[in-house]
């Protein structure tokens, strides 16, 4: 399921005097079981772009094709909006912060059940979300706000995975938790893209792009600013301030500089880095 | 000489299982120290029972040769401030200039000496232009930067930050951690404490300290505390990317002993073959 986008834009308040254009002509696509990143800076659209991708918000202009799902500014009503909800599940930034259930396993099968899952059809898809994330059965009769920080936002998380959606977008997934806590939930992310979802992922931390996305999308005033893989980012952006180059790729790029054959694509982890030395000094034996 | 003193501190929220057990510590007053732990740790508990905002359960706590109790809480208040997580949650006026001025109508100060101060720490924290601005239209950053010039307003002698840049994009995190150098340079007397996740942030301070569930299990230089990259995985943190890329260097027989900087890496690398 590719998501396409085609001459969007997106205005805030329009015909009011302080309509604000949040994405003007942005076109773009996505494809299948492809794990995307989308960067910006605060302000540039970003989350006004994720939200035109479930039909939180209808395109004042352009259209966003998702499968054979069309959403444009049309007068007629999406009929299929909701099936197209059910596909993109979106997570949002701080998503703990939406719990409210009184147990664990009723607040992640409440999203199911809104999508007409019966009640022990969702408490199944909730089971089988939390265990996906690593919640084990013990938590699942647990209030929710007696969770660690980390706990929360997995419940949270497999409280949109349980509508099982094929296309995750995730908003900063791991914004204020601590190094463990952002592995955890990262492997995770990469566990669903393996099991065949289309990930998207909004992030300001550049560690994380590196690893693990093979494109990104930047977007700068409402525009699509940049379109590559995340090494040609980095090539082309060197003094943006709004992203910060991880000190894996400065490293690569002061050794290539000295004329050590370095192949930024194959750059994910400081592994990676550490074979191309060893290879270059091999050759050199 | 030291500005904070804690010795054998104890506290719990439910009597039962304690955040913190038995923390001792002494931060030498004009210096930076992190205190650097994984989520619920108890790093922030830490940094309220400093400030007063809970009581501890046993243990000393001495700010500026002042034990902190009842009675002296709000001198020990006086001496510090506190700069929080969220920059909306503590944006209090309606404008910039309001917000600055926030503190100081609170410590009584003479209307007439105030818009001398605002303007001061506003022009320290680089938002003078932005004084009549409210704080919509304020970028994250922008609004820590209000909270530290409403904070330095107040002269105070430590700065706690509570993981002020963890909801802030890399420009603001730029912008605090740049601010904190020139406080640093301006305020050599300024003891700052920052509480974060930020390894490479912590990399940069004077000293770090580790805590992980409730307890003190690392401190000293940040050279000497990163050095140990298993210990630290033990309780869930990383090492700075310098650091852990030295050692698999090593590994494959390329040792670094003192640079921690990029360039003169990348010299050494190129040298090895």
């Amino acid at each position: 399921m590719s998501i396409q986008v085609k001459n969007l834009f997106y205005t805030y308040l329009p015909k009011s005097p302080v309509q604000t254009e949040a994405l003007k002509d942005v076109s773009l696509t996505i494809e299948e079981h492809s794990f995307v990143a989308l960067l910006g800076q605060t302000g540039s659209g970003k989350s006004t772009l994720i939200q035109n991708l479930n039909a939180l918000l209808i395109p004042t202009q352009g259209e966003v094709i998702i499968d054979d799902f069309v959403v444009t500014n049309s007068k007629r009503k999406n009929k299929k909006i909701k099936q197209l909800r059910k596909k993109v599940g979106l997570v949002f930034q701080f998503p703990e912060y939406q719990l409210f259930e009184e147990t664990v396993e009723k607040d992640v099968a409440f999203g199911a059940k809104n999508f007409g899952a019966k009640n022990d059809d969702a408490l199944k898809k909730a089971h089988y979300a939390l265990k996906s994330v690593g919640i084990d059965e013990s938590y699942f009769k647990r209030s929710p706000f007696e969770l660690s920080g980390g706990e929360k936002r997995r419940v949270a998380i497999a409280g949109i995975l349980a509508i099982e959606p094929d296309i995750l977008v995730l908003d900063e997934p791991t914004a204020g938790l601590d190094p463990k806590g952002t592995n955890d939930i990262m492997r995770l992310v990469q566990q669903m893209h393996e099991d065949g979802k289309t990930i998207i992922l909004v992030t300001h931390d550049m560690n994380l792009v590196m690893k693990y996305c093979q494109k990104v999308y930047v977007l700068k005033e409402g525009m699509l600013a940049f379109e590559g893989t995340p090494s040609a980012l980095f090539q082309q952006i060197a003094d943006d301030v709004s992203i910060e180059i991880p000190p894996l790729y400065r490293l690569a790029k002061k050794l290539s500089d000295q004329g050590l054959p370095i192949c930024f694509e194959k750059i994910r982890k400081s592994e990676d880095l550490i074979k191309q030395i060893q290879d270059w000094r091999s050759n050199h034996e | 000489m030291d500005e904070i003193v804690v010795r054998d501190l104890c506290f719990s929220y439910d009597n039962e299982h304690e955040t913190l057990s038995h923390v001792s510590f002494s931060i030498r007053k004009g210096n930076y120290v992190s205190i650097v732990g994984h989520n619920g740790s108890g790093k922030s508990t830490l940094a309220k029972l400093l400030i007063g905002l809970i009581e501890r359960n046993s243990g000393d706590i001495f700010v500026a040769g002042i034990p902190l109790s009842n009675e002296t809480i709000k001198d020990v208040r006086s001496k510090m401030c506190l700069v929080f997580q969220n920059p909306d949650n503590q944006f209090i006026g309606s404008t910039v200039e309001d917000d600055i001025a926030f503190g100081l109508e609170n410590k009584c100060v003479p209307h007439e000496e105030m818009q001398s101060i605002i303007e001061t720490f506003a022009q320290e924290v680089g938002m003078s232009k932005f004084l009549h601005k409210e704080p919509t239209m304020l970028s994250g950053g922008q609004k820590q930067r209000v909270a530290i010039a409403g904070a330095l307003a107040l002269s105070p002698e430590i700065i706690i930050f509570d993981e002020s840049t963890s909801m802030l994009d890399p420009k603001g995190k730029k912008e605090i951690g740049d601010l904190i150098l020139k406080m640093r340079q301006n305020k050599p007397d300024l003891t700052v404490i920052s509480i974060t996740h930020d390894i490479e942030e912590a990399f940069l301070s004077d000293e770090v300290i580790v805590l992980s569930e409730g307890k003190i299990v690392l401190s000293g230089k940040p050279e000497m505390v990163f050095a140990n990259k298993d210990v630290l995985q033990e309780y869930c943190l990383d090492i700075p990317f310098i650091l852990s890329f030295k050692k698999q260097l090593a590994d494959i027989g390329i040792t670094i002993s003192t640079s921690d900087n990029l360039d003169e890496i990348t010299e050494l690398i190129c040298q090895s073959k």
